[in-house]
């Protein structure tokens, strides 16, 4: 069978019939497997309890009670106050936007960029695959965090310029993969079909190689969630992130570092939390990888 | 080969050039002063002035451009403002330190990695599978720094089990500079005080850093070994009668290994990385600690120095991983367009 | 073959290892008896050298392995005392003065201690011109005015008459130590920014070459400095043969480490850490007022905050006692003048307290009934981040809402220095003992420093300085100093929060250790270890 052979709609329909085949494999795989299905429910209640914070909240986060300050978890501060007397259990509850949010930019950001430089370098070759994969090289061969502390030292440090500098530590590597993933399609019979039925370059990039490439991506992208978040802990950990007051976790960490001895909850409640959702991610990543992995789906 | 391996090289070169020219303009867009940050908050302004014309701050970004590149190229890394010494002396001094805890930390990782791997594998979709798993990405979710302040309170602080933060026992002097290395030196001086204590002060932060390895690590071993357990010369060896554990050891592990010396060369690039928290935790007088520092500072030699040698190290683990890896799979081929990216 | 091979490898790795193993200095068995181990916050440290030293941690050791003329006994900190000279007298100039020296004084390295060591210097010191170098070039020293009329005479000349008090407590600080010329002078290189020597600055940074009760042993970069007793100094023979000053940034770290007896003394202690330790039969916790004030800069060029209603309003915003009592801990004082206590011309009086009626009328007479918003930057060390958060909390309640900038030290004091900031926390710490050292800096916008910074030009306190810095009468000086202050605290550009209790952990076996209130006043010649 060569593409001559084939319309466009022919294709199309193929290539949906095999997409809704992959997607009935992947619910049975992902049923299979408990760790995934609970790596799940904790992203769907981070979301939700970002969603309705106000509502779950019991106090302001914001409002400092100095002679309430460091007291142990109790029925009226239920995870206890920190070194300002500020109600952790609210802050906990309100930085999970933070921490979605951060997420989410930083996909948002990077997420295109990798796919624009990844299809131009990919698509075109040459000279323009050349410089961009040099340059992406040359980000590559910073280690993410050192890369992320430098910009965010370099710009004024604050929550913007942490995701702008996370967003450029990422870019990188997604660049790298959507390349690959085009170069795989560039020559396919299904792209050269399309080009003789008569789409220009920019219409192939735009119309045929940037769908394909987003699956790809989108499982990738989803797979960093949880390094994003722990980048983003481990600026604000170095003051280099969110900015006080606000109830980002990695600054609640740094926060009551000095307080770890004796008031064990104020550095320890934003650890877990930090620790839950990042776990969250990586379950749900993990279990992805299996969905992915061919070995695991002839099994 | 010898081609391939001189591409690489080349490549190598430009994209060191290119972390020399990045990092110069990070420091560009910096819209502040580093002098004023040397000077401290006390220092008169006329201090500050006097530095600024010593330094050479004072003349247009061309010519600093230009003293920067001539510098470099003639491998002069110039003076850190912090330390007052060459950032090549510091890096001397502190790279030893983050290699030899990133070396133990990679051991921890390779070991615990290899075995839930393993048992992973072997028990497949069995609880002892799932808790490995759940076990390994707990490992890598854990934020190191609240980790290690957690870990240090327990065993150093609560059960004495394990010494204080820091690289040596303070009644200890370090043995002559060898490698930099202390268990090296400590064995080559044959000081057995300083090598054991050494080594107790590496168990904390080496496993604190080695667990962000291993779920990598676990997850590759568990693939390749499900993927050579289904192979008829596993199946012929278990009709052969070979008692299990010999089957797993010897002829599947062997095998399942080949695509993990990838991941180990990935993760010890990672681990490098890692030290940069690890060490501020622990107080570890080691590169990741000098380089944050410098950010911090805005100290601009010992940021392009050090950063430049983390990108080294990094671009050179990830060449020797591709060669190890060509080696010992030989169906590879290196020159092929893409084939290792 | 390859077990031939196998043996010359083992036969040469043997014999290289004894090799080495012959070079490898013996590790003295210096029992932990004789070792005093300090746990401080040293990653500021930046070099050991006098002329360059300007960070807390370097000038507080260089006065552990140099001497002065004049210098500080522990416990005693309001005028300098005779240490390398034995007497001075000033000229009926007023410029010129002369200082007779010891003459049982040496270096470490056995040379005496001369008139021309002290020339050297102070004259590397004036020529180098590195931070802290102000110090001595503030009274028009140069190379020229420095002579050595004797081999235990040194002069020096003035360009005009100064306030004897403050020339003197210059001289008992840390870049006015005297270092070994003949020593220093073996080690002069050139640099790329010494084309024509450097004066010993590049091996002073990792050496000492001084007189002092200790000798710098090892200074191994962010881990710790050994420095080792001088048993041949003339009058303060250290009472342990060793000190270790460990490298330990984060105070929970002193803290525990002390507490498990790893190190001898915890260096400051923050409040909720001293909390902890209280009742522990193991410990003392030894406390003194420390000179460094802590205060807010408010720009006086940004928008509302140019109307001195405004600054007043914010000033009676304030929740002193809530900062000092939980915040601090107790471990504070309200202050409201520039002068500490523990310097001549402190006063207790206190001019503000937190009344939210009135600070509201002002703001409303400056026509900001309904608040403004307004920026305010911090250094991210405790307890800068709670200060500001805890004024960010006041002012909501008078309508002024605070956004607060989180800045490490490379971004805050640029910024400062460029006068770019709204307000800003900050703290400051006399560089020598006198007044003048704080009066000079708060008050004076000339000399280019806080007041300037915070864009207050006001020509009448800038002159009342003026005046007191060549008044050589101390009472009369320090009166223009109250004076001053009198207009700062009215209309100026600071909010003035307190002064910290210093608190050190110390365990019980150690005795003779005082307290310091300062960075630079601690010795450690006194301490003995039981």
């Amino acid at each position: 069978m060569t593409a001559q052979n084939l319309t466009t709609v022919e294709v199309r329909m193929l290539r949906a019939e095999s997409r809704k085949r992959a997607l009935q494999d992947s619910w049975t795989l992902w049923k299979r497997n408990p760790v995934t299905i609970a790596g799940t429910l904790i992203i769907l209640s981070l979301i939700l309890i970002a969603m309705v914070a106000p509502w779950l909240a019991t106090h302001d986060p914001f409002d400092q009670i100095l002679a309430d300050r460091l007291f142990p978890p109790s029925l009226d501060y239920w995870f206890g106050t920190d070194n300002l007397g500020r109600d952790i259990y609210s802050r906990v509850i309100h930085g999970s936007r933070l921490t979605l949010m951060i997420a989410f930019v930083v996909a948002l950001i990077s997420g295109p960029i990798g796919l624009v430089v990844g299809v131009l370098s990919g698509y075109l070759g040459g000279m323009v695959d050349e410089v961009l994969m040099r340059l992406s090289d040359i980000f590559l061969a910073f280690p993410k965090l050192i890369l992320a502390i430098a910009f965010a030292a370099a710009l004024e440090p604050g929550l913007t310029n942490a995701i702008i500098a996370i967003s450029i530590a990422n870019w990188p590597s997604y660049a790298r993969l959507v390349r690959a993933e085009t170069l795989a399609v560039r020559n396919s019979d299904y792209i050269d079909a399309v080009r003789i039925l008569g789409a220009g370059h920019l219409r192939i990039m735009i119309y045929h190689l940037t769908p394909m490439c987003l699956s790809t991506l989108i499982v990738r992208v989803s797979l960093d969630m949880g390094t994003i978040i722990l980048i983003a802990a481990g600026l604000g950990f170095l003051g280099l992130g969110a900015q006080p007051p606000a109830p980002e976790w990695g600054l609640m960490v740094s926060d009551g570092r000095n307080y770890l001895v004796d008031q064990w909850w104020v550095s320890t409640i934003p650890g877990i939390a930090i620790l839950v959702v990042v776990l969250g991610f990586n379950l749900v990543g993990d279990g992805l990888r299996d969905i992915l992995d061919p070995h695991q789906r002839q099994s | 080969m010898p081609a391939y391996l001189l591409k690489r090289l080349i490549s190598l070169i430009f994209t060191i050039a290119g972390i020399a020219v990045v990092t110069f303009f990070i420091s560009l867009v910096v819209p502040l002063d580093p002098l004023a940050a040397i000077a401290g908050p006390q220092a008169p302004q006329e201090t500050v002035e006097r530095l600024r014309v010593l330094y050479g701050f004072d003349q247009p970004l061309y010519v600093q451009f230009g003293h920067y590149v001539s510098r470099l190229s003639e491998g002069n890394l110039g003076m850190s403002f912090q330390t007052g010494r060459p950032v090549l002396d510091d890096i001397i001094q502190f790279f030893p330190a983050t290699l030899e805890l990133a070396t133990i930390a990679l051991i921890i990782s390779i070991v615990s990695g290899i075995t839930l791997g393993v048992f992973s594998a072997v028990y497949r979709n069995s609880w002892i599978d799932h808790f490995a798993r759940v076990f390994s990405l707990i490992g890598v979710s854990m934020p190191v720094f609240w980790l290690g302040l957690v870990l240090m309170l327990i065993f150093y602080f609560k059960l004495d089990w394990l010494p204080e933060p820091g690289r040596l026992d303070i009644m200890l002097i370090e043995p002559e500079r060898v490698t930099g290395f202390l268990l090296m030196d400590s064995l080559i001086a044959q000081d057995w005080e300083v090598f054991y204590d050494a080594l107790m002060h590496l168990i904390l932060p080496g496993s604190v850093l080695g667990l962000f390895g291993l779920a990598g690590i676990a997850r590759i071993v568990r693939s390749s070994m499900l993927d050579v357990l289904s192979q008829e010369y596993v199946k012929t060896a278990r009709i052969k009668g070979l008692a299990e554990h010999l089957v797993i050891v010897r002829h599947a592990l062997r095998n399942a290994l080949v695509p993990t010396v990838t991941v180990i060369g990935l993760t010890y690039g990672g681990l490098l990385e890692g030290s940069v928290l690890t060490e501020t935790i622990f107080s570890w007088p080691g590169l990741g600690r000098y380089l944050t520092t410098a950010f911090l500072t805005l100290d601009l030699n010992a940021i392009v120095g050090g950063t430049m040698l983390v990108a080294m190290s990094y671009s050179l683990v990830n060449l020797v991983v591709d060669l190890l890896y060509a080696y010992l799979n030989p169906k590879i081929s290196l020159d092929g367009e893409g084939s290792l990216s | 073959m390859i077990r031939k091979m196998l043996n010359a490898i083992v036969a040469v790795s043997m014999a290289s290892s004894m090799v080495i193993l012959a070079f490898v200095p013996q590790t003295e068995a210096a029992s932990r008896k004789d070792v005093l181990v300090v746990g401080m916050a040293t990653s500021d440290l930046i070099s050991l050298d006098p002329a360059k030293a300007f960070e807390f941690s370097g000038v507080g050791l260089i006065t552990q392995m140099y001497d002065r003329l004049l210098d500080f006994p522990p416990g005693s900190y309001e005028t300098p005392e005779a240490s390398l000279a034995k007497s001075w007298s000033v000229g009926s100039d007023g410029r010129t003065w002369t200082f007779k020296l010891r003459s049982d004084a040496k270096f470490h390295s056995g040379n005496p201690v001369t008139a021309e060591d002290v020339v050297y210097s102070f004259a590397r010191v004036v020529t180098l011109k590195d931070q802290p170098s102000f110090i001595l070039t503030q009274f028009g020293i140069t190379p020229d005015s420095l002579k050595a009329v004797d081999r235990h005479t040194f002069q020096v000349t003035l360009d005009q008459p100064y306030a004897g008090g403050i020339f003197l407590a210059c001289l008992a600080a840390g870049v006015a130590s005297v270092v070994d010329s003949k020593i220093v002078k073996q080690h002069v290189k050139n640099t790329d920014k010494y084309p024509s020597g450097d004066m010993g600055l590049t091996w002073l940074s990792t050496n000492s070459a001084g007189s002092g009760s200790f000798i710098l042993k090892q200074w191994a970069k962010n881990d710790r400095v050994v420095i080792d007793s001088n048993a041949d100094h003339w009058a303060h023979v250290p009472k342990v043969k060793r000190v270790v000053i460990k490298e330990i940034n984060e105070a929970t770290s002193r803290r525990l480490q002390v507490e498990k007896g790893d190190i001898d003394i915890a260096w400051e202690l923050f409040p909720d850490q001293v909390k902890a330790l209280q009742g522990n039969q193991d410990l003392n916790i030894q406390k003194f007022p420390g000179t460094t004030i802590y205060y807010m800069g408010i720009n006086v060029k940004a928008g509302p905050l140019a109307d001195p209603r405004v600054r007043k309003a914010i000033r009676y915003a304030i929740d002193y006692d809530g900062i000092i009592n939980n915040i601090m801990g107790g471990a504070a004082k309200q202050i409201n003048t520039f002068i500490p206590e523990g310097f001549a011309g402190y006063t207790s009086k206190i001019y503000y307290r937190q009344d939210l009626n009135k600070a509201k009328e002002l703001l409303k007479a400056a026509g900001f009934e309904n608040g403004f918003e307004i920026e305010m930057d911090t250094g991210d060390q405790t307890p800068n981040p709670e200060l500001a958060q805890s004024v960010q909390n006041s002012l909501r309640k008078i309508g002024v809402t605070v956004k607060i900038n989180t800045l490490v030290s490379a971004q805050l004091w640029p910024k400062y220095r460029a006068q770019k900031h709204d307000m800003i926390m900050a703290r400051w710490g006399p560089d020598y003992n006198d007044p003048h050292t704080n009066a000079q800096p708060f008050t004076d916008y000339t000399a280019r420093q806080l007041s300037w910074r915070n864009v207050y030009y006001n020509e009448w306190t800038s002159g009342l300085i003026k005046q007191a810095g060549v008044e050589m009468d101390q009472k009369r000086r320090i009166g223009l100093y109250q004076q001053a202050n009198q207009v700062i605290q009215e209309d100026g550009p600071y909010v003035f929060l307190f002064q910290p209790l210093y608190q050190y952990g110390v365990r019980r076996n150690i005795d003779g250790f005082y307290p310091p209130p300062s960075f630079d006043l601690w010795k450690l010649y006194t301490i003995s270890k039981n």
